[in-house]
């Protein structure tokens, strides 16, 4: 994959700047392997017997394609860059879902000699948080299959990914833990005790130095989330309207995918959207609900079919539970963004961990592909309506002369938020590493 | 393309020789090359020696592997890296230079000397490793210090020589890499030339190739006014300290007084907070040597074993999940050992041979990596993973001692650059592993051995002191100095002297007046960092704030346990005293009333095979010659039946016209008659002590009394022989022999009267005595039970973190997670992290775990009549000040439970309570 080494004349060696668009980042992560020939890179030449069954359909940008599943983020394709020559380049490292998920949520080789922290940690402990009353690295919900590959290495406990928690966020019910004053503590209570401490914790010398110094401010911190509104308005679905709540659909994703842009709109710097559909009784057969369509990716429901094998669990990739919400709530995300103005300086990425195979295997299904897949950009700067990188006609193999990589896609990140590069992160050794280990960024993203 | 560049160089060196004598020797690739790239930083960790390499151009880091390095510069980048042909327009000139765009900018300019000795190494056609297998011995730098100057003072020139294996010796002092480890304190140039810029001290590091070499340099500045205060000193680690001191000018802090003390040295022995009543016992208690008590006190107990295990543990990487079974033995053998005070070394050697449950050790360390860079991290206190890869960017490691180490530890180990396997570190190649197991072992704990004992002091002073003389305290190089070499090298001395005694380097270090220093820094007095003037303010960490919090709220399970072990022994030892007065009356009172019984007491049965004859009745089988001891007869087996009671039929399995015989001992306290009462199927035979007593040749079934005999029996043991005779079908006997008495008993009596009795046998006899007491007993009972539960609970040791299925449970991991508990996952001592942070705060102000804490403790002082006085002693170890009283009781006003519990919840959330000082 040379094309991530070669020089381009939009690369420029200086960080911030013009570059760095960027002030908070917001990655859509679908994880499971999406099929990149059913949704955003269609193949109607493919031989018919491989072919999706999904129609090719026009977008807003004129030569650009989706398939029918994806009508109406088609409608906001003008503000998308849809880079379809996304690789793997050792397909050894990341062919499997555990480790393919810590690659896209360190963008880094999940083999390496270093356990290596997630892009999300590394950015809060570069720029801090974005907004003092909220975590600066969040997972929403957190709780998809792989969400046990988010990885802190060596990088200090704060900026350890937040997760929300939460199996269906639809749910009237569901809040954040621990978030609010515990209860029989109500604020007028927890403002007296404050008092009373802020009255007892004398004498303990000087305190404008070293470890006491940073509790104390800890403290503060912790204490204005506790009892700032805006903490609590953040993760509250009460603040927005009906409408726009039906905008991003009703259920579990549309709700992940909203309450990352309220996390956005908060100032959180990192947000990252982990979503798996629970199991409802609206989809019977569901285990398993995340993109590993193995088996019967073309099912109208359960992919629960006899004959069936590791991929039996899932919903078909066209039914509502799976690219159905996707296409609306991503949709509804980037038309939402971009009419408050959230587009400016936010980089919304929508990534998976691989693609799948051009041919359908006797299971009726599509297996792990990591040679050519697709993945979207938006915002804080991304070209709209452009295609970036082509694939040949069954949407196997990248024809283009550029492949990028999950490190170049960490490069990027890094790139539009102005964060440094060539500063080395070092290990508790003090062993320097390097930020996205050689990746460079996407060119066409700037 | 390749292949033209290969002959092209190759044709090109033999063109440039021979030199004639007056022209400057070509330069040398690995000798004055390399090291040129390394001194511009060419090869360093973020550049191109990273494992990625810089713009596709990878080198080995700091120039471990030259050879790779000539293929990589000569035939890679396309060929354009060198050019001979136009050596200025080699990319290995241009790109540091600034002509053509380098992501390392400009590294090189003109009258650099590397500039001028890379250039005339292409001109002379870019010659390649020395093919004579010439050798970097050993690199000197002088003066080899420790340098000492008064500040400021400008220049000390240092001069580089490097020793080849040739034994010729080259001036590298322009060519070898200068860093100094402090800029703040001195800065060195490229050409070795150190200038002083500020007081305090730092090592001045030389990099030539594989070798790294440092010269120590304090700079001090005289500070006005500067007077050493009136201090006392109790022992060798107060002069060493205060020596340093005194040398850079820094004022010593005072005696802290007795609370801080006391909470202080029970937070770091034990991990816990004094109780409340043992605080006022200590604080009104007169004695002049208390604090030395009070250590003594604290070294013995329960709860500083299993605190220090669980630091040992940490490292270990002692987990049930890892572990499995072997977790809880493993726990127990590391707790023993501090419990017992077991020779360091001895464990050690216990650990690295795989020694009964030390076998875990390796066990938690699974593969030859782990293995390998475990061992060195803990034990060497060095920190090898890095010359896994290539050789150690900042110590002396090669990566051949990586593999060699790494070949004591486990079998097929392969070195990464050659491919091949390497003699072991210490033993023979050919010896099998558990011998390369113990060569390791000897070799470390070895006496002469400079780490093994230097580490593991350092590892006690950093627990004690919130900092190591070396730190890390896993991060021994020379390029990371000890901030006071005498100190740890006494230290060390001491510990190897005392036979590797861990408790006794505590203890050492616990009574000095440095170790009980107040934490408060002087008024506009910059503090030194490493020297230790003072004590520091450590966070607490995840396990004793967890129990901190918990104490505060109750006296707690384990305090209770222990404490009740604690009394139980003191009940039990002072009644047994009381008891003991009286124990050779008991004696003689008890000898002489078995004798008076007529009691005898009987051993337990033994029998014979069966024999058949014609005539067994008759028939003697050898066994009748030998009466009056049975059991020495040759070629007889004897089978042993405790079970077989008295007065009952003992069935027996015989065929018709066989025999067979039975013993036993009796004992008499003193010469008297005894009745025996037998009965038997078929007939039977009985000699006591050596004659025959009884005869009945009959034909019946047996039940109990069919004969009886009485016999003259003289004092002391004798044997009964019983020949059991069947003529046909069923067979069996029954027996007894007046009432029983406890055998041992007499047995012990007789020795005491005659040969004496040892220890043990005093001990049981002493037992016997005093289990006659109720009191004593009872205690006796109450101290196993309690102590088997401290045992059970010593077992579950740090190991209930993965056994949260109850909600308290889980709180409590969660809460211990916030606080930096490690995973155990690595073996560095830097895995528990010491920050404060956001999530701490976040438990603290608001989490379940204080939330139910704090309730419990409003609910325990509430009550107290002396309430506030007695939280204030159980959170700070100290009385409230009368400000603090009155702001208190103005806040309780009469005080309902939720008033209390603001006032434990503003207590817990001071910064006096969250930091040991």
């Amino acid at each position: 994959m040379g094309s991530a080494l070669a020089a381009h004349p939009a690369l420029s060696r200086s960080p911030g700047g013009a570059r760095a668009k960027a002030k908070r980042v917001l990655v859509v992560f679908e994880q499971g392997g999406v099929s990149q020939m059913d949704t955003f890179d269609p193949k109607p030449n493919a031989p018919l017997e491989h072919r999706s069954p999904f129609k090719t359909i026009r977008t807003s940008v004129p030569g650009m394609h989706f398939t029918e599943l994806c009508a109406k983020t088609a409608k906001v394709a003008h503000e998308l860059s849809v880079v379809r020559c996304m690789t793997q380049p050792v397909p050894g490292i990341g062919n499997s879902h555990p480790l393919g998920s810590q690659y896209v949520f360190s963008g880094a080789d999940p083999t390496g000699p270093v356990e290596m922290p997630d892009i999300g940690s590394v950015v809060a402990w570069r720029l801090g948080a974005g907004a003092k009353h909220l975590p600066s690295n969040i997972l929403v919900p957190g709780n998809s299959e792989q969400a046990a590959m988010s990885r802190l290495g060596f990088l200090p406990p704060a900026v350890k990914a937040f997760k929300t928690g939460g199996r269906d966020l639809s749910d009237p019910k569901w809040e954040v833990p621990n978030l609010g004053l515990a209860s029989g503590i109500d604020e007028r209570r927890f403002l007296d005790r404050r008092d009373l401490l802020s009255n007892l914790d004398i004498g303990f010398g000087d305190s404008s130095k070293g470890d006491v110094a940073g509790m104390r401010a800890a403290m503060e911190q912790a204490h204005d989330m506790l009892t700032n509104p805006l903490t609590r308005e953040a993760f509250d679905f009460g603040t927005e309207s009906d409408a726009t709540r039906d905008l991003y659909g009703r259920g579990h994703r549309g709700q992940c995918y909203l309450l990352g842009r309220k996390l956005i709109e908060s100032g959180v710097r990192y947000v990252c959207v982990d979503v798996r559909e629970p199991m409802t009784k609206e989809t019977p057969g569901g285990s398993n609900m995340n993109w590993d369509h193995h088996d019967f990716i073309y099912s109208e429901a359960s992919t629960r079919i006899k004959g069936g094998g590791p991929g039996a669990g899932r919903f078909g990739i066209g039914t509502w539970p799976m690219m159905g919400s996707t296409d609306q709530a991503f949709a509804a995300l980037i038309s939402d963004m971009r009419d408050r103005g959230l587009l400016e300086d936010t980089l919304v990425c929508f990534m998976t961990e691989f693609g799948r195979t051009p041919k359908i295997n006797d299971r009726k299904g599509r297996d792990h592909w990591v040679y050519s897949f697709t993945c979207l950009f938006a915002g804080a700067g991304v070209p709209g309506g452009q295609i970036v990188g082509t694939t040949d006609e069954e949407g196997g193999y990248i024809t283009s002369p550029m492949a990028y990589t999950f490190e170049d896609y960490a490069a990027t990140i890094y790139e539009k938020l102005g964060i440094d590069r060539e500063k080395p992160m070092h290990t508790l050794q003090g062993r320097p590493v390097q930020l996205a280990q050689g990746g460079m960024p996407i060119p066409e993203l700037f | 393309m390749f292949t033209t560049i290969c002959l092209v160089t190759a044709a090109w060196s033999q063109a440039a020789a021979p030199v004639s004598s007056d022209e400057p020797a070509p330069v040398s690739f690995e000798f004055e090359l390399l090291p040129a790239l390394t001194q511009a930083g060419c090869n360093g960790g973020a550049c191109h020696g990273s494992p990625n390499g810089r713009g596709g151009f990878a080198m080995s880091l700091f120039a471990y592997d030259p050879e790779a390095d000539y293929e990589t510069l000569v035939t890679g980048g396309l060929g354009r890296r060198i050019d001979l042909i136009e050596p200025g327009a080699s990319l290995l000139l241009r790109k540091p230079l600034g002509e053509m765009s380098h992501g390392g900018g400009v590294r090189l300019a003109e009258g650099d000397i590397g500039l001028d000795i890379i250039k005339r190494w292409i001109q002379e056609g870019a010659r390649g490793p020395e093919a004579n297998g010439v050798r970097l011995d050993r690199l000197e730098i002088l003066p080899e210090g420790p340098v000492l100057r008064t500040f400021p003072e400008v220049e000390e020139p240092l001069t580089a020589t490097a020793y080849l294996s040739n034994g010729e010796t080259l001036d590298v002092t322009s060519l070898v890499s200068w860093f100094s480890t402090n800029d703040g304190i001195a800065e060195v140039d490229a050409f070795g030339s150190v200038t002083g810029k500020g007081r305090g001290q730092c090592a001045i590091v030389a990099r030539y190739l594989d070798q790294l070499v440092s010269v120590p340099f304090v700079f001090v500045q005289p500070v006005d006014g500067y007077e050493w205060p009136e201090l006392d000193e109790y022992n060798f680690v107060d002069e060493l300290v205060n020596e340093r001191l005194r040398e850079l000018q820094y004022f010593p802090m005072q005696t802290c007084d007795d609370a801080t003390f006391l909470r202080r040295v029970t937070l770091d022995l034990t991990g816990l907070l004094p109780e409340h009543y043992y605080v006022k016992k200590f604080l009104e208690f007169g004695a002049e040597d208390k604090r030395a008590r009070m250590i003594e006190q604290l070294l013995a107990s329960d709860e500083h074993a299993a605190f220090w295990a669980n630091k040992d543990a940490d490292l270990l990487r002692l987990t049930r999940a890892n572990l499995k079974e072997a977790a809880e033995p493993y726990a127990t053998l590391l707790r023993d050992s501090w419990r017992s005070n077991q020779p360091y070394d001895e464990l050690v050697r216990g650990l690295l041979t795989a020694e009964g449950a030390g076998a875990a050790y390796y066990q938690a360390l699974p593969d030859a990596t782990t293995r390998i860079e475990a061992t060195t991290q803990v034990f060497l206190g060095s920190r090898l993973e890095c010359a896994k890869c290539h050789n150690h960017p900042y110590e002396g490691w090669t990566q051949d001692d990586y593999y060699r180490i790494a070949t004591n530890f486990s079998d097929g180990v392969v070195h990464a650059r050659t491919k091949q396997g390497i003699a072991p570190w210490a033993g023979e190649t050919s010896a099998p592993l558990d011998e390369r197991r113990a060569a390791f072992a000897d070799w470390l704990t070895h006496e002469d051995e400079r780490f093994f004992a230097r580490v593991q002091v350092n590892r006690i002073w950093a627990e004690l002191m919130g900092r190591g003389i070396v730190e890390p305290v896993d991060d021994f190089r020379s390029s990371n100095p000890p901030s006071n070499e005498a100190l740890l090298d006494a230290l060390a001395k001491d510990f190897v002297a005392s036979g590797y005694d861990r408790r006794h380097t505590l203890r050492t270090i616990l009574n000095s007046q440095v170790y009980q220093r107040m934490s408060e820094p002087r008024e506009n007095d910059e503090p030194d960092i490493e020297l230790f003037s003072r004590q520091r303010r450590r966070l607490l960490s995840a396990e004793q704030i967890s129990d901190a919090v918990k104490r505060v709220a109750s006296e707690g399970e384990r305090a209770q346990l222990i404490g009740g072990a604690m009394l139980g022994r003191a009940v039990a030892s002072q009644r047994a005293r009381e008891i003991d007065d009286e124990f050779s009356d008991w004696v003689n009172r008890t000898r002489a009333s078995l004798e008076e019984s007529r009691e005898a007491a009987l051993g337990p049965w033994q029998i014979t095979e069966i024999f058949e004859a014609p005539d067994a009745f008759e028939h003697d089988f050898g066994v009748e010659e030998f009466t009056s001891d049975p059991l020495g007869v040759q070629g007889l087996t004897w089978t042993e039946h405790t079970e077989w009671e008295d007065g009952v039929v003992h069935p027996l399995k015989m065929p018709g016209n066989s025999a067979v015989y039975l013993t036993r001992t009796v004992r008499c306290a003193a010469a008297h008659t005894l009745t025996f009462s037998l009965g038997s199927d078929d007939g039977l035979r009985l000699w006591v002590a050596g004659k025959e007593v009884l005869t009945r040749k009959v034909s019946r079934g047996a039940a109990p009394g069919q004969d009886t005999v009485t016999v003259p029996m003289p004092a002391g043991a004798s044997s009964i022989l019983l020949k059991i005779w069947n003529g046909g079908g069923a067979a069996g006997f029954c027996f007894s022999a007046g009432e029983v008495v406890d055998v041992r008993l007499m047995e012990l009596l007789e020795m005491e009267a005659g040969p004496g009795l040892d220890a043990a046998q005093e001990k049981e006899l002493r037992d016997r005595h005093r289990s006659g007491d109720d009191e004593w007993r009872q205690t006796t009972e109450y101290l196993a039970e309690t102590e088997s539960k401290i045992d059970r609970w010593f077992a579950s040791l740090r190991l209930v973190q993965d056994a949260g299925d109850q909600k308290a449970e889980s709180e409590r991991i969660t809460f211990l997670r916030a606080f930096g508990e490690p995973a155990r996952a690595t073996s560095c001592a830097c895995e528990r992290s010491k920050e404060p942070t956001l999530a701490q705060a976040l438990q603290m102000l608001n989490g379940a775990y204080v939330g139910s804490m704090v309730r419990a403790a409003a609910e325990r002082f509430r009550p107290m009549r002396t309430g506030v006085d007695d939280l204030y002693l159980a959170v700070f170890a100290r009385y409230p000040t009368s400000h603090e009283r009155d702001t208190v009781n103005a806040y309780l006003d009469g005080g309902d439970v939720a008033r209390w519990e603001d006032l434990v919840w503003a207590l817990l959330n001071t910064q006096e309570f969250l930091f040991q000082h």
